[in-house]
């Protein structure tokens, strides 16, 4: 079957096994420093998650040679796949996902006075989640946006908390918010590296992606 | 100083640091139906709606605003012409430069500000431009490279330079209403003798241009009266 896009985790992420991930939100901002010692700076742009990752070296040609064919295929202009981040797959206090697995998390209420707050519905009875855990959800449609944040400070109940990147608008309460591998859509940056293959070892590849929207 | 309101003064005041958005807004003439309509663009993330003058007005993002060159603000007449930078990659950019015909199209930028601490607006839209978009070509980049549609702006006070009455014909005139005979008689206009009340030896036809078959020139023929007189 032909492939859609976003290519899916099962489809992508879950075929490839990757040794070094790096998952990061960056802030484009200038800085300039005043006789007066003081730091004044100014965005130029808005946040986006950016990551990369690496595939060990392996001796099953077969095996890699199917990460090439995704990638060639993701390396197209309008291709993008969904991706999370392999090494924070689960919440901090459930690292196998037995506790949230079966819960239903909704969005509770966010705040259009500032977009860094929100809080969840349905999160099991004294159960946390904790700064650093991903959540995310989707809204919008055509194409539909996928929406991933990270927390910045411990939450419990339906408690408001702080999360980064800021919140856009469009997402609204009641939205499914996944907290188990939750996932962003991604581009593929241009020029990922394949790897060369010898005779018996494949050696490992690199590429990195970005955060869009549409 | 530009008049930002109160809201975001304070917040300039404080020095806290600032995120500044641009906005443009272009309504240029739909090739197929032949409508005006709007399409906006801004450098920030995806699509928003920004309440402008008291409607809504979707600007779409991600990308399709690349950047504005210095805006200047200067006293007098002069037309100034203000570049702004589109991504050549974007569907709603392709569809303004192929599907409007944004030639002299209306376009208005505005500035905007949030707050880098909450990521949420403060005050309104400030409209920092207004003119029309005077060039708009569409280079094709190198492999691997980028291109960037960049926009030549004029100025509002480009309206002062627009020669008036001469292109106000009584066809012109009906597009707008079609029982408007106004100017009805405007090609015409001096080259009639128009008298009022008093009996005139001159009143006779008006002037007609004769066209000698053998010389291919026309003229007016001096012996017949009329003219501005």
């Amino acid at each position: 079957m032909a492939l859609s896009y976003p290519l899916s985790l099962a489809a992508f992420q879950d075929r490839a096994k990757i040794t070094v991930a790096e998952f990061v939100i960056n802030n484009p901002r200038q800085i300039s420093r005043t006789a007066g010692g003081s730091q004044l700076s100014a965005s130029l742009g808005d946040s986006v998650w950016r990551g990369s990752f690496e595939t060990p070296p392996t001796n099953v040609r077969a095996e890699t040679a199917a990460i090439d064919a995704l990638l060639s295929v993701l390396d197209r202009a309008g291709s993008s796949f969904l991706v999370y981040d392999p090494s924070k797959p689960y919440p901090a206090d459930d690292l196998t996902g037995s506790i949230t697995g079966s819960a239903t998390v909704t969005i509770r209420s966010l705040s259009s006075s500032d977009a860094r707050v929100m809080a969840l519905n349905g999160l099991p009875n004294g159960f946390s989640l904790r700064a650093g855990d991903l959540i995310g959800w989707t809204y919008g449609s055509s194409p539909t946006r996928y929406a991933l944040h990270r927390l910045v400070e411990d939450a419990s109940g339906t408690d408001a908390f702080e999360v980064t990147p800021f919140i856009q608008p469009g997402a609204s309460a009641g939205a499914a918010v996944t907290l188990i591998k939750p996932v962003m859509k991604a581009v593929l940056l241009p020029n990922p590296g394949f790897g060369s293959h010898r005779a018996v070892i494949s050696s490992s590849k690199q590429f990195s992606f970005v955060q869009t929207l549409r | 100083m530009r008049d930002y309101g109160t809201a975001v003064e304070a917040h300039l005041a404080a020095t806290s640091g600032v995120q500044i958005r641009h906005l443009v807004w272009i309504q240029a003439r739909n090739r197929s139906s032949g409508a005006i309509e709007s399409v906006g663009f801004w450098n920030g993330l995806d699509a928003r709606s920004f309440t402008i003058g008291g409607s809504s007005r979707t600007y779409t993002g991600a990308g399709t605003l690349l950047g504005i060159a210095p805006i200047t603000g200067e006293v007098g007449l002069q037309v100034r012409m203000q570049q702004v930078s589109l991504s050549g990659i974007p569907p709603e950019v392709l569809q303004l430069i192929h599907g409007y015909d944004a030639r002299l199209a209306p376009i208005e930028v505005h500035r905007v500000f949030f707050d880098p601490e909450k990521g949420v607006l403060i005050g309104d839209p400030v409209r920092v431009m207004k003119g029309w978009v005077d060039e708009m070509p569409v280079p094709t980049p190198a492999e691997g490279g980028t291109d960037s549609v960049t926009l030549t702006v004029a100025s509002a006070s480009r309206a002062l330079t627009k020669t008036l009455t001469i292109k106000k014909s009584d066809e012109a005139q009906r597009r707008i209403s079609a029982t408007d005979r106004g100017r009805e008689y405007a090609s015409i206009s001096g080259a009639v003798g128009v008298f009022w009340g008093i009996k005139n030896a001159r009143a006779v036809a008006p002037a007609t241009v004769v066209m000698p078959v053998e010389v291919g020139n026309p003229s007016t023929d001096p012996g017949r009266g009329g003219g501005r007189g």
